[in-house]
């Protein structure tokens, strides 16, 4: 595929500077490591998500888990998260700005409101599902409070947890990116707004190349490895 | 009686007259949908330590129901349910649950399964891990001590739920119709593993079931459960000699006996769930060698 692009680019199927060929996109690609401007962008990208997304982790497991237990609080906050999380979390872009102004709260908040209803709803799912036995089980061998929490009920409901951390990052990834192609000075988005403004299209895509493997590589990782062991222990089908 | 050995419901009895278990008047009754529905009533039974309680009934005669009240898993409405003379005020692991479908937990091995109740319990890790060893050992599952529950077949995870209940060293077990899912084969080498465990560890054991030859193969006395609502309906005494096996022929007599009184039990149930030409005239009770399955239980 590769070989037909740099072939279709050197014969002149389309105007050069609208789609470069691979090799140059791999120079840029490689420049860009070089002159470190893109680990720059990465590390600042790779810093709000991080930030963003272990509040989001924090904040959602602990509302998931009061909305399942208590129901006095799913009935009133719970569908609310359900409408809000129907909301693209970028919507949330110019609240933030006029709350935290334009900086890097109000980004990561952006992340925040991307990842964290995902997490909620989920760990929330999975709560309730927790199998009844498991919960008399658990009781019946002296469980009770925060013990019964952490030895039952989060490992009974960590499938549904770790889908939901899935759903969670991608929703930041893609909000963070929405979030700094809009307004950031640094990071991978605001290095494709530049690509864009300075019409160097070879930059554009090698940004956007970096932006798939980093999203690849948390997801193939990080997410499937956690899955593939969950479920080997318990005994699930593989995805 | 097994030579050299003293049951514990003697050594209990020379001690101090309180049963190991007592239920007086005990009725549960369940709000549904439909309305009031009396699941228990009235049901009395007096337990001595080490005895081996079998109990058999029509499914839906509130026997899970029982168990629940004696592991206080369920408050019942009406009656007093004592251990060892004092009531029973919530779960306590002196009184271990074996459940229908198990529950043991899929996110643990083996072992740290039948850890689960000594953790809580605060035990340390090495005296949990030797504990979890020791009762492994004796279900005969120690090469499996690091496996998922779900590479265990259906016997194998019968042992390992004994092991988690026994590891926490209860005084009463309470089994849910444990062997219910589980081959002839695989049935009758538990029945005899149970026999030897019971006598080893002197636990009092209240075992539900169906199957009216493993009830006359295990217990000390046998209830057969009446219902609408549920009560005990007739109890037998057995007095044959252990270990026993559930094809030995004097047993059979028991078999017999306990079958017809749950036979006609079955039948009434039959009578009130089934449209009226459903066959009326009541058989004499055979036996059948494969194992009489009464009802599916819940
Ligand atoms: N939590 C419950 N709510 C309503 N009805 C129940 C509940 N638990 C049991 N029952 C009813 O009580 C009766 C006795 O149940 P159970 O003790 O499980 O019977 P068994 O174990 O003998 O099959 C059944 O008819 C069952 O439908
Ligand atoms: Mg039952």
């Amino acid at each position: 595929m590769i070989v037909t692009w740099e072939v279709a680019h050197r014969i002149g199927l389309w105007p050069k500077f609208l789609f470069p060929s691979p090799s140059e996109v791999l120079y840029t690609l490689v420049n860009g490591f070089h002159d470190k401007s893109f680990i720059i962008g990465i590390i600042a990208s790779m810093r709000r998500i991080v930030i963003g997304y272990l509040i989001s982790l924090v904040a959602g497991l602990a509302l998931g888990l009061s909305f399942g237990r208590i129901k006095f609080l799913e009935e009133t906050l719970g569908s609310l998260a359900l409408g809000l999380q129907t909301l693209p979390s970028i919507c949330w872009l110019p609240l933030a700005l006029l709350w935290f102004g334009l900086n890097e709260s109000a980004i990561i908040f952006v992340v925040i409101m991307g990842a964290f209803l995902s997490i909620t709803i989920a760990t929330e799912s999975g709560v309730k599902n927790v199998p009844p036995l498991w919960l008399r089980a658990g009781r019946n061998m002296g469980a009770k409070g925060h013990r019964m929490l952490l030895e039952v009920i989060i490992p009974a409901a960590l499938p549904s947890i770790i889908v939901g951390m899935k759903q969670g990052w991608s929703f930041a990834w893609r909000s963070l990116m929405a979030g700094e192609l809009s307004y950031a000075s640094v990071g991978l988005g605001h290095l494709l707004t530049l690509g864009r403004e300075l019409n160097d299209m070879s930059q554009v895509l090698a940004v956007m190349i970096v932006i798939i493997i980093i999203g690849l590589l948390v997801d193939r990782i990080v997410f499937a490895n956690l899955e593939r062991g969950m479920r080997e222990r318990w005994g699930l089908e593989q995805v | 009686m097994i030579p050299g050995y003293t049951s514990p419901s003697m050594q209990a009895a020379q001690r101090q007259a309180i049963p190991k278990l007592s239920l007086k008047h005990i009725s549960k009754n369940f709000h549904t949908k439909t309305g009031k529905f009396n699941a228990v009533e009235d049901i009395n039974l007096e337990v001595k330590a080490g005895e081996f309680i079998c109990i058999v009934g029509p499914s839906g005669c509130g026997k899970t129901t029982v168990l629940n009240i004696i592991a206080g898993l369920e408050k019942p409405d009406g009656g007093d349910a004592l251990v060892d003379g004092t009531p029973i005020k919530g779960p306590g692991t002196d009184r271990l649950v074996i459940f229908q479908d198990l529950a043991l937990f899929p996110w643990l091995t083996v072992s740290k399964n039948v850890e689960f109740g000594l953790r809580l319990a605060g035990v340390s890790k090495k005296e949990r891990q030797e504990r979890a060893m020791h009762f492994l050992k004796m279900v005969h599952l120690t090469r499996f001590s690091n496996s998922c529950i779900h590479e265990l077949s259906g016997g194998m995870k019968q042992r390992v739920a004994l092991a988690r209940a026994l590891a926490i060293n209860p005084d009463i077990l309470l089994m849910d119709e444990p062997f219910a899912a589980l081959d002839a084969q695989t049935r009758d080498i538990l029945h005899e593993e149970l026999q030897e465990i019971w006598v080893a560890t002197k636990k009092t054991i209240i075992f539900v079931t169906h199957n009216v030859r493993e009830a006359a193969c295990l217990g000390d006395r046998v209830l057969v459960f009446a219902t609408h609502p549920g009560r005990i309906k007739q109890q037998f005494q057995l007095m044959c000699t252990r270990p026993r096996h559930i094809e030995d022929p004097g047993l059979m007599v028991y078999a017999k006996a306990i079958l017809a009184e749950l036979k006609a039990e079955v039948e009434k149930v039959a009578k009130e769930e089934l449209d009226y030409d459903w066959r009326t005239v009541t058989k004499k009770p055979v036996l059948r060698l494969d194992d009489r399955n009464l009802g599916s239980g819940t």
